[in-house]
């Protein structure tokens, strides 16, 4: 839903990896609210692996626990990528990933929107 | 007999054993004696004297300490206080205290010697003792008249008192105590009978026999000895002799050859001490002593004569101070002190120079370590002291005199003398001392009888000098030479010099005869005037240079010429010679002398004497008459009489050369037996010498045996100590018997055992009762004597307690059975802790027992070592049994971890604080890894150390508690989850709503079948839902009418992931079918159909929404929430929607995980499966 005016996430491709349908639903629309170009939703890892390369993606936001695993495999290979992403999470980053990845933004869900399009921003800036 | 009042004392002495002494003494005495006894006994000065009562336990007679001046009454006995000496004073005795320090008291010499200055009957009587206290007091008792008796030392308990009392050779009696008593009674009797005061003149007659009988015996007249004194003596030996008269005495004199030298010694019995009266020598040491040295070189000798020396005391005494005079100056004559006295028993001691030690009295301490040598009881003279007196036996009265001498000290001699000798020993004392020479006589004496012969240099300490010049002495000399020859001659004719009142006929006759006749001169063959008559004198003027006995020197001049030869003719031709007559210058006429020497004729030999007569003729009228003496023309008579001396002077130079010539060969022969007598005092000499060495290599050896002696003793009294000490220190009841069972010894504890004190030893053990219940006592301990086998036994004693008694025979050094050793060991309390620790132990096995059989497990283990005890709930725990357990190390077997730490850490604690708890994990026999909580302790028995271990299975708690973390964890992430999914679908269904009654509406279904869902998932711990189950529940609301809705499908369980999407679509579905499908209206229905295809190994669901006669559909123009929702919300499924006009059909195909509904995703739920 285009808008002629400057939105926040004007032309950003985002990903979303959340096993959660409501949520993943309600960040997609908020995200689209907020000017991004595109939205991808994936609720399990398997389809997450299987589709990060080549995609065009400006930014990610991440569950920590999908399914019976974590994103942290995904995490490390957005970072290879220098891809900026965000945890958005009701839990904690384990000790090892803090260590890996020192500066990785985390979001304490329950998420406000207006913090998750500020989280993205912020992710973005920190890799320009 | 006039003063009965004052009774005789009887002083007795005694030391060391002197109460037990005392006590027999008086018990064999009667109580009546008439004398008054007083007991000196040296007595410790800190404590109080019971004497006086134990002595009165033994007589009848009142017995008293002499506390105060006491008046002594008779028949009572005195005794001394402690710490006091007594002194006696006219009849009254008294206690004073010493001058002495302790140690050098004698106060049994000191009352002796008062007792010696009262002049009364006394005796003194010396007991038992140490020491030599008394020696000198008998000595001055005996010379006061008293009697000595002393106890016999061979009886006495200690010897050395009465052996030094007997050693002044004063003891008249010596008699062992039991006959003492009776002796002193018969002394006491016979006492009475002669009395000297009561000697009339009539026994006069007596006592000069006596005296001449012991003339007769020893040599020494005493008739001129004081009468009192010798009267004194006398009747003392007649005491002791027991004679009742002195007629009686002399004829027991008569009889007994010993009674003359008994009387002989007790006529010389002088006391003397060291500086007896010490002010006179004093006088003596400053007036005199400075001016004998005055004068003299080295060379010159500074004679001393001490007559009258007995013992040596005074002569010693006068050396001592010439020593000290001596050290003082640089120069130091010879000095030689004679001391001489008559009784050779005195001289002998004297020459010893040893005395006892009693003389500190007298002597200070510095003149003692000087002069003398500490021996025992006894101080002997140093040598240098010794070296300078010289003894002899001499009588001043008989023999020659010593000559030029610087000090005669006689203070000892002349009281007993009576007056006549006294001036004659002056005389002698005049003669024998130089000019410069001073004589020291004692305090009751004086030199005043030869008047003018000496002037007194102090009166007050009788020190005196002799006056006149050498030729006045000689003139004294003839006539005591004379004396001495008649003595020494045996003349029975006695006392020449002495007047005497009874004058006989034949006296009186020759005193007229000489009256009348001319005056005479006796002259012996060496021409020697040895009588003159009384009127003799007129014709004697002896000439002038020394003085001459010589009778020609002797005459008036004029007479010698015809006297000289006149006695040459008597004498060597025995004529008589009667000579012209002489002219004779008289003081106022010139008288004619005839001489008339007639010899006395002898029955044979030439005559021995002659009488010279002078007659005196008329005076000589002119000058003419007779020829004149200065005649310058001697006649032809006068020539021819001067022929005749020259003759006569030629046959006298003729006999005098021969007399020279015999002389000199006598001299020769004498000089010649001087030499022999030299070479055997030579040989004597060196073969002293030998003995002397011999003696000294004997002392040497006597000297190595008596310091082993010595050091075995010393030896014996340490093992003597240590054995006493064992004895009283020891804590084991000892007893020691003799074969006859006699007590010989025991220790104190054996008093708490029997019924004996130490005064019982000696009596057999079978006497005494004793507190155990052990009859066969004795029995046992002859068996042991018989069996020589040593017999152990435990004995009940009456008081509860119990004894060890163990009997062994006793074996002396050399291995012989002499008694019987028996120890009591008081076993009492070892029994009872015997007893204490048999309940102990019993208690403990039943501990023991609770333990083993206990679930909890618990096992010992020693701390270097393996396991020891190992128990029921060790086995259930670990699944080792007893058997494997025990032996094997703990950490090894258990495999034992300590989570942060390690095993060495814990054994460490132990041995710091002796117990350690906590978390420990142990592996069972089966290998599973237990975690326990342990409690060790550790206990140290001996050098073993247990350690106690109780564990407690803690691993389920461990478990549970885990997982409840991981659910707190999980629910905290569910509920945030959950509350972002309930934001999620406001925030979607706020979009899509129409209106808020709209909104809350839809959000309150979707909520609701939100719940419902989780309901589910709930009632299954999560783990997963039936599809049909969550189908029935979404639309429990359209199931009321079967022909609105049916439901087909198998039982699928869908995991929790899948569940709540199925759940949310349901509703999704049947709100959309309600707004606009076939629930919509009154006919439409539903079918829902599904089914799981198992071709391969992925299970596929595939399920049908399909609506039927509903109104017509009309696809939407806009996806909906609800759609997009049913579309996205099964991840991965396959969602078809069909718009058929007479209904939607939806199809979901989607793949079931591989993993099943029940690999749940809490895998860390149950670890292990």
């Amino acid at each position: 839903m285009p808008n002629s005016n400057r939105l926040p996430l004007d032309g950003e491709r985002l990903l979303i990896i959340e096993d959660e349908v409501l949520i993943a639903l309600d960040m997609e629309a908020t995200l689209l609210d907020a000017g991004a170009e595109n939205v991808e939703l994936l609720t399990t890892r398997r389809e997450a692996m299987a589709n990060l390369d080549g995609q065009g993606y400006t930014a990610a936001v991440l569950d920590i626990r999908v399914g019976n695993g974590t994103t942290y495999e995904i995490a490390l290979r957005l970072n290879d990528d220098n891809i900026p992403f965000i945890f958005c999470s009701g839990q904690d980053l384990s000790a090892d990933m803090r260590a890996k990845l020192p500066d990785a933004i985390l979001l304490r869900k329950p998420v406000m929107p207006s913090d998750l399009i500020q989280g993205i921003l912020q992710a973005i800036k920190q890799r320009a | 007999m006039e003063d009965i009042v004052d009774p005789p004392i009887v002083g007795i002495g005694a030391s060391a054993g002197g109460v037990k002494a005392l006590q027999a003494f008086f018990e064999h005495l009667p109580t009546e004696t008439g004398a008054a006894y007083v007991v000196i006994l040296h007595l410790d000065p800190e404590h109080r004297s019971e004497l006086a009562a134990i002595l009165g336990n033994r007589t009848d007679m009142p017995v008293t300490q002499v506390e105060e001046t006491t008046k002594l009454l008779p028949d009572r006995v005195y005794v001394i206080p402690p710490n006091r000496r007594l002194s006696i004073a006219d009849h009254s005795i008294s206690a004073l205290p010493f001058d002495e320090p302790r140690g050098h008291r004698a106060p049994i010499d000191s009352f002796f010697r008062d007792l010696a200055e009262q002049q009364i009957d006394s005796f003194a009587i010396v007991l038992t003792g140490a020491g030599a206290d008394g020696s000198v007091g008998v000595k001055a008792i005996k010379e006061a008249g008293g009697i000595i008796l002393v106890q016999d030392p061979t009886e006495a308990e200690y010897a050395s008192m009465p052996r030094n009392a007997i050693a002044t050779e004063t003891a008249d009696f010596i008699l062992p105590i039991s006959e003492m008593g009776q002796r002193l009674i018969d002394l006491l009797h016979s006492r009475d009978q002669i009395k000297p005061a009561e000697v009339r003149e009539a026994e006069d007659e007596s006592i000069r026999r006596i005296l001449s009988h012991v003339r007769v015996r020893t040599g020494h007249d005493f008739s001129q000895y004081k009468r009192a004194t010798v009267l004194r003596r006398i009747a003392r030996r007649a005491q002791i002799a027991q004679k009742e008269s002195l007629a009686d005495y002399y004829n027991y004199l008569r009889e007994n050859v010993e009674e003359a030298v008994a009387l002989f010694g007790d006529f010389l019995i002088s006391v003397t001490t060291f500086f007896r009266d010490p002010k006179s020598f004093n006088a003596l040491a400053q007036q005199v002593m400075p001016r004998l040295f005055e004068g003299k070189s080295a060379s010159d000798t500074i004679r001393v004569w001490v007559p009258g020396c007995a013992t040596g005391e005074e002569a010693y005494t006068i050396g001592i101070l010439l020593l000290e005079e001596a050290s003082r100056r640089d120069l130091r004559p010879e000095i030689l002190v004679f001391g001489t006295d008559l009784d050779a028993g005195a001289l002998a001691s004297a020459r010893e120079g040893r005395f006892p030690a009693t003389i500190e009295a007298d002597l200070s301490d510095e003149r003692l370590r000087r002069f003398f040598l500490r021996e025992g009881d006894h101080y002997r003279v140093r040598r240098e002291l010794r070296d300078i007196v010289l003894f002899a036996s001499h009588s001043v009265l008989r023999d020659p005199p010593f000559s030029r001498l610087d000090l005669i000290s006689c203070r000892n001699l002349l009281i007993y003398l009576d007056r006549d000798l006294q001036q004659q020993v002056c005389n002698i004392f005049h003669y024998a001392l130089l000019p410069s020479g001073f004589l020291f006589l004692g305090t009751s004496e004086n030199a005043d009888y030869p008047n003018g012969s000496f002037r007194p240099v102090d009166r007050d300490f009788r020190i005196y000098q002799p006056v006149g010049n050498s030729r006045d002495r000689r003139y004294f000399l003839p006539i005591i030479m004379n004396a001495g020859r008649t003595a020494d001659h045996g003349d029975v004719q006695p006392r020449r010099v002495r007047t005497t009142d009874n004058i006989s006929d034949a006296a009186l006759h020759r005193q007229m005869l000489e009256r009348i006749a001319p005056p005479s001169m006796l002259v012996e063959d060496t021409h020697r005037a040895i009588h003159l008559s009384d009127s003799a004198g007129r014709y004697l003027q002896p000439s002038g240079g020394p003085i001459s006995i010589d009778a020609s020197e002797l005459v008036r001049p004029e007479l010698r010429f015809d006297l000289r030869s006149a006695l040459h003719r008597a004498f060597e031709r025995g004529e008589p010679t009667l000579t012209l007559p002489i002219p004779v210058q008289f003081d106022t006429s010139l008288n004619r002398v005839y001489l008339h020497v007639k010899p006395v004729p002898q029955e044979e030999g030439p005559a021995t004497h002659a009488l010279v007569l002078f007659i005196e003729g008329g005076p000589v009228e002119s000058i003419g008459d007779v020829p004149e003496l200065n005649d310058r023309s001697p006649g032809l008579e006068q020539l021819q009489q001067l022929q005749e001396e020259l003759q006569l002077a030629q046959s006298q130079l003729r006999v005098m050369r021969e007399d020279s010539e015999a002389a000199t060969e006598e001299l020769r022969a004498a000089n010649e037996e001087l030499q022999s007598i030299n070479e055997e005092y030579r040989s004597t000499s060196e073969e002293l010498e030998t003995s002397k060495e011999e003696l000294q290599s004997m002392n040497e050896e006597l000297q190595t045996v008596n310091s082993e002696l010595k050091l075995k003793l010393e030896s014996v009294s340490r093992a003597h100590s240590d054995l006493q000490n064992l004895m009283a220190a020891t804590d084991v009841g000892t007893l020691f018997l003799d074969p006859s069972l006699r007590i010989k010894r025991f220790t104190p504890r054996m008093t708490e055992i029997f019924n004996i004190t130490s005064n019982d030893e000696g009596r057999p053990i079978t006497d005494f009762t004793h507190r155990l219940d052990y009859d066969s006592l004795a029995d046992h301990a002859r068996e042991v004597l018989r069996d020589l086998t040593p017999i152990e036994h435990e004995v009940k004693s009456r008081n509860d307690g119990w004894y060890l008694v163990r009997m062994r025979p006793y074996r002396t050094m050399d291995d012989k059975i002499d008694g019987v050793v028996a120890t009591f060991v008081d076993i009492t309390r070892r029994l009872r802790a015997e007893q204490a620790l048999r309940h102990s132990e019993e208690r403990l096995r039943q501990e023991a027992r609770i333990v083993n059989l206990s679930r909890s497990p618990i096992f010992v283990w020693n701390f270097d070592d393996g396991i020891i005890q190992w128990n029921r709930g060790s086995e259930e725990l670990y699944g080792y049994t007893r058997e494997e357990a025990i032996g094997q190390r703990k950490e090894v077997m258990l495999q034992t971890v300590v989570p942060g730490s390690s095993f060495n850490a814990v054994k460490e604690a132990l041995l710091k604080n002796g117990n350690w708890s906590g978390e420990l994990q142990h592996r069972t026999k089966d290998g599973r890894i237990l975690t326990v909580e342990s409690r060790i302790e550790m206990v140290t028995i001996g050098d073993c150390k247990l350690v106690l271990e109780n564990t407690f299975d803690i691993t389920d708690r461990k478990c549970w508690e885990q997982r409840q973390q991981l659910l707190m964890h999980e629910l905290s992430h569910r509920v945030k989850n959950t509350l972002s999914v309930v934001q999620a679908m406001a925030r979607q269904t706020m979009r899509t709503s129409e209106s808020g009654q709209d909104f809350l509406k839809r959000f309150d279904g979707r909520l609701m079948a939100l719940n419902q869902a989780h309901t589910l998932l709930m009632n299954s711990y999560w783990e997963g839902a039936e599809l049909g189950a969550m189908a029935r529940a979404q639309l429990k609301a359209y199931l009321v009418d079967p022909n609105r809705l049916s439901i087909q499908g198998e039982k699928v369980i869908l995991p929790s992931e899948l569940a709540t999407p199925f759940g949310l679509i349901f509703h999704e579905l049947a709100t959309n079918a309600a707004k606009y499908g076939a629930f919509s209206n009154q006919k439409g229905h539903v079918d829902l159909k599904w089914h799981v295809d198992k071709q391969s190994e992925q299970q596929h669901l595939s399920v049908t929404w399909e609506e039927h006669d509903g109104p017509i559909v009309v696809p939407a123009a806009k996806e909906g929430f609800g759609t997009s929702l049913i579309t996205k919300a099964l991840p991965g499924a396959n969602v078809n929607i069909d718009y058929r006009p007479q209904g939607v059909v939806y199809e979901i195909e989607l793949k079931l995980p591989e993993s099943g509904p029940n690999s749940a995703e809490f895998q860390p739920l149950a670890p292990g499966r």
